[in-house]
């Protein structure tokens, strides 16, 4: 949470400095964006790639809870596909690359900037925001109404590190193992999903 | 490097008449989508549910 929200204040920085013209226009037009997010990408693929026990610990789940990553991409996709019935000057496109986001909102909302713009970048940004505070929020009513699995669901790529302490103490500390492999498998399709929307 | 990014997006967004102006109507979009995506995740998720359940159930009267 504390993460979470030194990102957000960076975020809120940028966009007084933005308001307030404290930065020269033109660094706003260059490559940088692109330079930077290039490398986020090298960070997000080795910090996978290190980590030997979520490789090893996949191993020993249920055969049918494998499936939970594959249920939340379908499920989000369709809501979103829903809610882009009720937002009628959003493409459905635009509102299932916002939703393929997963809470994943740092990398979604660069990718949505660069392909659509900032306006919806910054859509992606607090709806990807929102989706990790309301499974932080909503966990113990998810669990009551949903069963045990729906937190993990709700928070999408999150589940293996920011709303993980959550999800073990309203699920059960048995899907732990659950929730991480979860938020690997959704954080991994996040970059393909995103930029596939993105360039349909 | 997450930070520069997001640092970056900031200043777009703040320097953008349009959507500093529209951040509110911005903001409920987000909600909506993020509603829809997490109702649609959840049920999914409950459908998973009960059928690992039943399995479970089948498995115990076995």
């Amino acid at each position: 949470m504390k993460g979470s929200l030194v990102i957000v204040s960076f975020f809120i920085l940028g966009a007084l400095a933005g308001l307030f013209n404290l930065i020269p226009c033109d660094f706003t037009h260059g490559r940088w964006s692109y330079y930077a997010l290039a490398a986020l990408m090298f960070f997000v693929g080795f910090s996978i790639g290190n980590d030997s026990k979520t490789l090893k610990n996949f191993r020993s789940l249920n055969p049918r809870i494998v499936l939970l990553p594959l249920v939340t991409v379908l499920g989000t996709l369709a809501g979103s596909a829903l809610v882009s019935l009720l937002l009628s000057h959003r493409t459905l496109t635009d509102c299932l690359a916002v939703g393929s986001g997963f809470g994943y909102y740092s990398l979604s909302s660069i990718f949505i900037t660069e392909y659509k713009g900032a306006e919806l970048g910054t859509i992606a940004l607090l709806s990807n925001i929102a989706r990790e505070i309301i499974t932080l929020l909503f966990a113990p009513l998810l669990v009551k109404y949903f069963g045990r699995l729906a937190p993990i669901s709700a928070g999408g790529a999150t589940t293996m590190d920011t709303t993980l302490p959550i999800i073990a103490r309203f699920s059960g500390q048995n899907f732990v193992i659950v929730s991480i492999f979860h938020g690997f498998v959704v954080d991994l399709s996040v970059p393909f999903l995103v930029v596939l929307f993105c360039s349909i | 490097m997450i930070w520069v990014l997001l640092f970056l997006l900031g200043i777009d967004v703040g320097s953008n008449q349009a959507i500093m102006s529209g951040l509110h109507t911005i903001g409920l979009e987000a909600l909506v989508i993020t509603v829809g995506a997490v109702l649609g995740s959840v049920v999914g998720a409950r459908l998973l549910w009960k059928w690992i359940n039943k399995d479970l159930k089948e498995e115990a009267r076995q």
